[in-house]
């Protein structure tokens, strides 16, 4: 097992009623609320942890793109790149991704993603992403055809990466004379690429065809093993076996010293992140023509109780859409988990919602020492 | 009055195959629908009864396939002068749209559709600063429909199936530039039919400015007021409607 140390930049500071008083922390929640000065300790705050990931052995560190949210600050996950790139000499930086179809041209991420990858060496991860329902909203750009620019941006950078340049490309959304980035990535042929998903299947059929990681975020556990079960299985159809590096979890953890203790500590900063940093109407993370005719007809019927019950900490951490207890217990179960769903990549988050910096910080402390090192040994028994 | 019997069918146009719902006697007479339903409804039911009315689904829209070229109000607008030749056998038609179908319908009269006379029931298109239309893409679909109508009773049955393709069409065809032709006004006066523009009284999602707009620069039109109707006139008062529609045909 290796370990990724994922951060969302979380805004904190949101007013106690905010549930009650506001109707999304997405797209129109205003930014009056935004304080530069917390922000720039929060930033600094939030790179700082990240670099100390590195010191504390986790492989990789990990930061993302959302756009106009107090959900994350990290609009331009490629300028937290390049800071983390400075303050760390060998951890792998991941970003979990770039929204290729968001961008107004995929060759500026290409040029982009290749310079970091040259300045650091070749750590870098290159995650690709279509970029969420609100996203959609924020860029007023068409969702009903973002899954196809994702797929021609996506070739796209691959070809630029991967082919000798100049050379034309005839796409339909991004047809271009002359494709030649200078400069190329340093790793060949080209930077591992991770695609994070909530698990649609077109997704993972797409990941495993590629054979990129797939990465499955924030869902219950039961989940992380039905879709890497689906995305082996989709190796196999494929002609190949989905190896351990292919498969990868993001969830957020926090150790305490007891299981009582930790829920007691953690529940608050679990039920800030799920109630409200990620409310929002529905059919704003869903807008029409974002999903495929089949995954949308579930959605609103699964969607529309949705916000009507508080999510609380002590539910996310049974079904293991949060890990939270003592080192022991967190340990056991994660080791149990794994023999049954089989990912070679745990992305952390060892901070999330309203925790603050000493805490995350002691947190990250205890995963490293009491967690990561039994853990790192551990045989999933899906691939003994 | 009684129902029209409404058949299904399927209509060929230069490769592209559109199913069709139609019914009555009469003249030919184009309908084309809004972004809610693309079936039957008590609206069209009046309009039968004079003309021959002809309600082919645009492309991503019902049960109708979309074919890869069709991405933009543009490509529709074409595609519908097309299926005018056919629907018309090359003789000019009456042509009726609501909401996007009233839209679509100017824009393929303005690319050379043969529409004898046109109507537009509360037709976007219209570029108004700070006037835009409201982004129901936002709301759940319960606000959408308080939005949209004034009677939530005369909501059409729509089945899961065709809401979810009629939406993202919608979006694929609307969401940017967000229900506006900036040139429109520039280019509508070189409509010849005679063209009227109806207006729901109550519209909360478009502004009644922006068929006055339409309206202005129209060289043969003109506004007209819906009574006790919301944006979806034609479902929401369907006899005041078609008697508005049916004196401007006759």
């Amino acid at each position: 097992m290796k370990f990724t140390y994922f951060h969302l930049m979380p805004w904190p500071h949101l007013p106690e009623d905010f549930e009650e008083t506001e109707r999304s922390a997405w797209v129109t929640y205003p930014n009056s609320n935004f304080d530069p000065k917390r922000g720039q300790e929060l930033y600094l705050e939030y790179l700082s942890e990240l670099v100390y990931a590195e010191e504390l052995g986790y492989d990789a560190i990990a930061v993302n793109e959302h756009h106009q949210t107090a959900y994350g600050l990290m609009p331009a996950p490629n300028i937290m790149a390049s800071w983390l790139i400075a303050y760390t000499t060998k951890a792998k930086i991941a970003i979990l991704g770039n929204a290729i179809p968001l961008r107004d041209h995929p060759l500026r991420i290409a040029e982009e993603l290749a310079m970091m990858d040259v300045i650091s060496g070749g750590r870098i991860i290159c995650g690709f992403v279509r970029g969420i329902g609100p996203e959609y909203h924020n860029f007023t750009m068409n969702p009903a055809n973002g899954l196809d620019r994702f797929r021609e941006a996506h070739d796209l950078i691959m070809k630029a990466w991967t082919q000798p340049g100049p050379f034309r490309w005839e796409g339909h959304h991004y047809p271009l004379e002359y494709v030649n980035p200078w400069p190329r990535p340093m790793q060949q042929p080209h930077p591992p690429v991770w695609v994070p998903s909530q698990g649609s299947g077109e997704t993972i059929s797409w990941a495993a065809e590629h054979r990129y990681t797939f990465v499955i975020t924030f869902t219950p556990h039961r989940n992380v093993t039905k879709f890497m079960q689906q995305y082996r299985d989709e190796a196999r159809s494929l002609g190949y076996e989905a190896s351990q590096d292919q498969m990868a979890w993001a969830v957020p953890i926090y150790i305490g010293e007891t299981d009582e203790s930790a829920m007691a500590e953690a529940a608050p900063h679990a039920e800030y992140m799920f109630n409200k940093l990620l409310k929002r109407p529905w059919p704003v993370f869903f807008p029409p023509g974002y999903l495929s005719e089949t995954s949308a007809k579930g959605v609103s019927r699964a969607f529309s109780g949705i916000g009507t019950q508080r999510v609380l900490a002590e539910k996310l951490n049974e079904e293991g859409q949060m890990l939270i207890g003592s080192a022991k217990t967190v340990l056991e179960r994660l080791k149990a988990f794994n023999d049954e769903d089989g990912v070679g990549n745990l992305v952390v988050l060892n901070q999330f919602g309203s925790m603050p910096h000493d805490m995350a910080i002691a947190n990250m402390q205890r995963f490293a020492r009491d967690v990561m090192p039994a853990l790192r040994e551990h045989q999933s028994e899906v691939y003994k | 009055m009684a129902q029209a019997a409404v058949t299904q069918t399927t209509l060929d146009v230069r490769g592209v195959s559109l199913v069709v719902h139609q019914a009555g006697e009469g003249p030919p007479l184009l309908y084309l629908h809004d972004e809610l339903s693309t079936g039957w409804n008590p609206f069209l039911d009046l309009l039968a009864g004079r003309f021959h009315v002809v309600a082919p689904e645009i492309p991503g829209f019902g049960d109708t396939a979309l074919p890869d070229w069709v991405e933009t109000i543009d490509d529709v607008a074409f595609l519908v002068a097309d299926v005018a030749d056919v629907v018309g056998s090359g003789a000019p038609i009456a042509t009726v749209g609501a909401s996007l179908g009233g839209w679509l319908a100017l824009e393929a009269a303005l690319r050379g559709a043969a529409f004898s006379r046109v109507a537009a029931i509360g037709s976007p298109g219209a570029y108004i600063p700070g006037d835009p239309p409201t982004d129901y893409f936002f709301m759940t679909p319960e606000e959408r429909l308080a939005l949209l109508f004034n009677d939530l009773s005369a909501v059409p049955e729509i089945s899961e199936d065709h809401s979810v393709r009629n939406q993202a069409m919608t979006a694929r065809l609307v969401w940017q530039p967000r229900y506006v032709s900036p040139k429109l006004e520039h280019r509508i006066h070189r409509i010849t039919a005679p063209t009227l523009v109806a207006w729901g009284n109550d519209d909360r999602f478009l502004s009644r400015a922006h068929g006055q707009v339409l309206a202005a620069n129209l060289s043969a039109g003109s506004l007209t007021i819906v009574p006790n109707a919301g944006h979806f006139a034609a479902l929401d008062q369907p006899d005041a409607t078609a008697k508005i529609i049916l004196d401007f045909l006759s």
